[in-house]
């Protein structure tokens, strides 16, 4: 696996935001929610250790950013455990979710 | 920045846990700024639920829960216990994650307070309970 690069936290704050946007997307462009959606801006890099579900999650919504505007939401998610079987098959999946720092 | 908007970057998402990827489903809905059942419906539901609902008038409060979420909420409550249903449950034997289970991992994912009190916390089992008539009885 490769070395996860590291997410300036002012990067990740703002983009954690706009996760109501993402369902927006979800659901075939309708608005789901009134919150304006904030402005992604670039913050200088400050290099600290993040956990991975972080990063997945940064680099999820960083992905809908993206100059291709490829939209993406639970789908992609969802897409991706049903493509590997393996994850549906691991022991307390969605159980043990919430204590994964690697 | 830069390799973080580059549009192939989502193509490294299976190389991570799916312990990671499942909390990022769960985080996903516990982060959304307007829960995904409103916050008034939720203190309406609370306070069904504590005058206490028995049997088959159970899968009558859900109807009528369903019918009062917004269209997109239901929709999207919907399709996540269709893709639980058919992916996770239906692999209980080895996940260990049976209908039950997983409607208490969901359960604050789906069901949130405006402001928590120590009502929200004895009525959590009702709301599992909520989420647990769906999977059931949801065709």
């Amino acid at each position: 696996m490769k070395q996860l690069a590291a997410i300036p936290e002012i990067h990740q704050a703002r983009l954690v935001e706009t996760l109501p946007e993402v369902l927006k997307l979800e659901t075939e462009g309708k608005t789901f929610t009134t919150e304006p959606t904030p402005t992604p801006t670039v913050a200088p890099p400050v290099y600290q250790p993040i956990i991975k579900k972080d990063y997945l999650m940064v680099e999820l919504i960083n992905h809908r950013l993206g100059p291709d505007g490829q939209p993406l939401a639970l789908s992609i998610l969802f897409e991706t455990l049903r493509k590997n079987p393996k994850y549906l098959e691991m022991e307390g999946i969605f159980r043990k979710s919430g204590s994964i720092e690697e | 920045m830069s390799q973080l908007t580059e549009p192939k970057a989502l193509d490294k998402i299976d190389e991570h846990s799916g312990y990671a990827i499942a909390g990022v489903v769960k985080k996903f809905f516990t982060r959304l700024l307007t829960p995904i059942v409103p916050y008034a419906l939720y203190s309406h539901l609370l306070s069904m639920l504590s005058t206490g609902v028995r049997g088959e008038d159970e899968v009558g409060f859900v109807r009528d829960f369903l019918n009062e979420l917004p269209v997109l909420n239901r929709k999207v409550i919907l399709s996540l216990l269709s893709f639980l249903r058919e992916h996770l449950v239906s692999r209980q034997q080895l996940n260990k994650m049976n209908n039950y289970n997983l409607s208490v991992c969901f359960c604050p994912c789906i069901f949130r307070a405006e402001t928590p009190s120590l009502e929200d916390l004895l009525n959590s089992g009702k709301f599992a309970g909520i989420i647990h008539v769906m999977f059931n009885r949801y065709d």
